[in-house]
């Protein structure tokens, strides 16, 4: 009786979710088993072939420029990003912090591909930077800068930089003041105090932070469609290509289903750090 | 005081422009167990924060063992803080907190192994079996000692406790009075305190700084704060509330009586009766001084029950009265009843 | 002199840090700023200012192509957001308010559109509809959005009530109101900042949306990132610039009245109070 309301209430989302989310999945499950025929059709199969290609040198190679560009997407939005949590959560005039926060949300909200566009018009050859830099004669030659590993850096740092601010800012906000005060007390220099008690006590804002950059740079698609050139090719480019194009849904299939799975397991590994530290997971 | 650990000299700190402290001159001895006492916004934890290194004076110097500390920072300086809160770390162990201050430049002149200096501390404040518990496995009490642990094994000059007692409920709260005073008496550290407690000040201090409103009223012995209030700021905040023209008097040292008392009743009982009649009265009776009055309410305390009089010129007497079942046992009377009020003339404390 | 030399260090740190912060600041806002700047620009081929013009915004409204996109766009935004958020709503009140059989489970398939990369949401859209023999159109890419979007309205709306204090419906119901009528007067009433939240983001996701749309759009239901993309693609133009700050722009006017729609329902829940003060 106490369950039916409860049962209706969630019917609809199990229905949705069912029926456009698991059920795609598993369809995809399924192709990444069966054979490309010719122009994209599907021949039957069970066959683990889409598998076994995925680790020739090649699709390696892709996928380990993936985890490159992601770890160092990671890792320069962390540096970047833990200066400014810090200055907004512990620096900052109380009445201002709310609009620094604001200010680094904001562009969350605005359109990723417009933003992504941004950078093309920037860096190109005939773009601002070499404009500027050709009109003030410091070069005569424009630079290449679109198309490059460097470009791809830029547009994923500067589009995952607010999910690394936000979580280490609440963690830092968290803090008790008092605690810096008995480290200072307890005769800890400033460089001291950071390293022993803010760092340690803002880990899980950093950790949250870093799944929350390095998960979406791992299947990440229009940065480096748009800045990365045919030489960039990332494991999100090299799914769309094979439904595209190259017309091989069950390849593709099971390229995703590899980065699907291998998301999850980072997941879940964070997961259960989070809980045998004791606090809740993002 | 030739002996002074802690000297400040003319300190002031305003924030904004709100003062906080407001000059404030004072010495320390070595090896004092000193309160500084006053209610909440009176400036002494700004005092505390002062010596501690977290504040920095405006104006006038903080004297630590002969050397002006202006511009040291808090981790250099030779004192120690037991924070209102503890302010535990709770990603270290007990033993890893206690720990944490042994490796910074401070404390260098600490004896021994930093293991067994921690286990000796714990042994101390009588921890030995918790050693690996995180912080909030711990009871208040526990957390107080750990806090206490921390500071001490560094050995600081002075040691500040910033309301150490507060967060504790009552019966653990008196369990650690005593133990903090053995504590000091043991470590022979200068202790200085700040609560606003003034029971807690008097248990535990051998002299009492009173604060208000960012000025000391008035320093001294714990028994010479008490008995002999200077200010009528610090005898109100004693607990001594009835107030004469130049003296106070503290309702404990009051006696009720159903019925003029023999000797002073005669001079009383014609005309007014009155506080100016009480005051002529002792000048005609140099021991005692009687006045007349209604209960206005009477409060049962357990062992002593707390009455307020109202006396013939409107003012408000307060008598605490010890319920010892003796014959001439006052709490038969009702609110209401007519009543008079004596007290021995050596009780009046004058007042500035 | 050693300590004063510390205190300036420990000022300099902090310096350092509110300079970090607003190159950091200045590197988020820069591009944007270049984009809106340059789609008043004159000068067709290189980003060197020739002057100002409205030339681009005015070939903009002319094209229909654009015009289209933006139709299309809309209705799917609409659409999807009204959708996801009456189903996400409700899940997310089951979520947080009752026995859910199989709750374990409801909360992980909750994360899963959240978590799972978009690319393969798009991939795995688009096998299903080809599975189903479903020709592509503007009904497929409504249908991808409302299933992508569900979990973060149910999420927002779940983390709103976790934090809504239940003895509130218990008094409503002491003091006689019915099931529904608590719902309606008390729960609803509490919830809508949530709602409004959870509704706001599904339709920016919605109307930003590229990855998957461009899996699961048919021919004729080109959306605005979609138009978007095949022109930045074939070419960069002033014209992209300017439908880029239009997009800003709307985006930027939806926050503000979101934000404001947020400050006026605490100032009435300030005035409840009473009033005077």
């Amino acid at each position: 009786m106490k369950s039916r309301p409860a049962f209706l209430l969630i019917a609809p989302c199990w229905l949705v979710l069912g029926l456009l989310f698991l059920t795609p999945l598993a369809i995809m499950l399924w192709l990444s088993f069966q054979q490309a025929g010719l122009y994209g059709a599907i021949d039957p199969g069970p066959t683990l072939a889409n598998y076994i290609r995925c680790v020739e040198p090649g699709y390696v190679a892709i996928c380990a420029r993936s985890v490159w560009i992601a770890v160092a997407t990671t890792l320069i939005c962390l540096l970047v990003s833990y200066p400014v949590a810090y200055y907004i959560a512990l620096k900052a005039r109380p009445e201002r912090k709310n609009l620094l926060l604001a200010l680094v949300v904001i562009p969350f909200w605005t359109s990723f591909l417009v933003r992504t566009y941004a950078w093309m018009f920037i860096l190109r050859d005939q773009g601002v930077i070499n404009s500027l830099l050709m009109s003030l004669g410091v070069i005569h030659e424009p630079l290449t800068l679109l198309y490059t590993p460097l470009a791809v850096m830029i547009g994923q740092v500067y589009a995952e930089v607010p999910f690394m601010v936000l979580p280490i800012y609440v963690s830092l906000e968290k803090l008790d003041r008092s605690l810096l005060e008995a480290a200072r007390d307890l005769g800890a220099g400033a460089a001291a105090a950071f390293w022993r008690v803010t760092a340690p006590l803002a880990m899980p804002g950093t950790v949250a932070g870093i799944v929350l950059v390095f998960i979406p740079s791992l299947g990440t698609f229009i940065t480096p469609d748009l800045l990365g050139g045919a030489k960039g090719m990332l494991v999100g480019n090299l799914i769309q290509n094979q439904f595209g194009p190259a017309l091989n849904k069950p390849f593709g299939s099971a390229v995703a289903m590899g980065l699907t799975a291998f998301v999850l397991a980072l997941l879940w590994a964070y997961a259960t750090w989070a809980r045998r530290r004791g606090e809740e997971a993002l | 005081m030739s002996d002074a650990i802690l000297r400040l000299d003319a300190v002031e700190k305003r924030f904004g422009a709100t003062p906080a402290v407001r000059g404030v001159t004072l010495e320390i001895a070595r090896g004092e167990f000193f309160a500084l006492l006053g209610p909440s916004g009176c400036g002494k934890t700004t005092l505390l924060r002062l010596i501690a290194g977290f504040e920095q004076p405006d104006r006038g110097r903080v004297i630590l063992d002969g050397a002006d500390v202006a511009g040291v920072p808090a981790n250099e300086r030779p004192v120690n803080t037991v924070f209102q809160h503890y302010a535990l770390f709770p990603h270290l162990t007990v033993a890893e907190n206690v720990g944490f201050g042994l490796r910074y430049k401070k404390q260098r002149e600490v004896v021994g192994h930093p293991t067994s200096a921690i286990h000796e501390m714990l042994t101390l404040v009588r921890l030995e079996g918790l050693a690996d518990r995180k912080p909030d496995q711990l009871s208040g009490g526990q957390k107080q000692r750990v806090a206490l642990a921390r500071a001490l094994i560094l050995r600081p000059k002075v040691l500040l406790l910033d309301e150490p007692l507060a967060a504790l409920d009552v019966k653990l709260r008196k369990e650690m009075q005593m133990e903090l005073k053995a504590l000091q008496r043991r470590v022979g550290i200068t202790f200085v305190f700040v609560t606003h407690d003034q029971e807690e000040a008097l248990t535990l201090a051998d002299r009492v700084a009173v604060m208000n409103l960012g000025k000391i009223e008035q320093v001294g012995a714990t028994e010479e704060i008490f008995e002999r209030p200077r200010t009528r700021f610090v005898a109100d905040f004693m607990g001594a509330v009835n107030f004469f023209d130049g003296f106070v008097v503290r309702p404990e040292k009051m006696r009720l009586h159903a019925a003029p008392p023999a000797g002073i009743g005669q001079a009383s009982a014609p005309g007014a009766n009155g506080l100016s009649q009480a005051r002529r009265e002792s000048t005609h009776f140099p021991t005692s001084c009687c006045v007349e009055g209604t209960v206005e309410s009477k409060t049962y305390q357990g062992e002593t029950t707390r009455w307020q009089v109202r006396a013939a010129d409107g003012k408000l007497l307060t008598v605490v009265e010890p319920n010892d079942g003796a014959p001439d046992d006052v709490s038969r009377w009702r609110e209401g009843g007519r009543v008079w009020v004596t007290w021995d003339k050596r009780h009046q404390v004058p007042l500035q | 002199m050693n300590t004063e030399r510390g205190m300036r260090n420990a000022e300099r740190g902090t310096a350092a840090l509110r300079w970090f912060s607003w190159l950091v600041y200045a590197f988020l806002y820069a591009p944007i700023a270049v984009l809106v700047v340059f789609s008043f620009n004159s000068e067709r081929q290189t980003a060197v200012w020739r002057g100002f013009t409205l030339d681009w915004y005015r070939v903009l409204f002319r094209d229909a192509a654009i015009g289209n996109a933006v139709a299309n766009s809309v209705i799917v935004a609409a659409a999807a957001t009204v959708i996801a958020t009456v189903i996400g709503t409700m899940a997310g009140l089951a979520m947080a308010r009752h026995e859910v059989p199989g709750k374990r489970a409801t909360r992980s398939l909750l994360y899963l559109p959240v978590i799972v990369p978009e690319i393969v949401v798009g991939a795995a859209l688009v096998s299903l509809f080809g599975f189903l023999a479903m020709r592509l159109s503007l009904t497929t890419v409504i249908l991808a959005h409302v299933a992508f979007s569900i979990s973060y309205v149910a999420l927002v709306v779940r983390a709103r009530l976790a934090c809504f204090d239940r003895s509130l419906e218990e008094a409503a119901m002491d003091l006689g109101a019915t099931r529904w009528q608590t719902f309606s007067r008390v729960t609803l009433p509490l919830i809508a900042p949530g709602v409004m939240a959870g509704a706001l983001l599904v339709f920016t996701l919605s109307i930003d949306d590229y990855i998957i749309t461009s899996f699961v759009a048919g021919p004729g239901a080109t959306t605005l990132p979609l138009q978007i993309y095949w022109m930045v693609k074939t070419g960069i133009t002033p014209e992209i610039n300017a439908v880029s700050t239009l997009l800003l722009a709307v985006t930027i006017v939806l926050i503000a009245a979101a934000q404001r729609l947020q400050v006026a329902r605490r100032s009435t829940v300030f005035s409840d109070r009473g009033p005077g003060s």
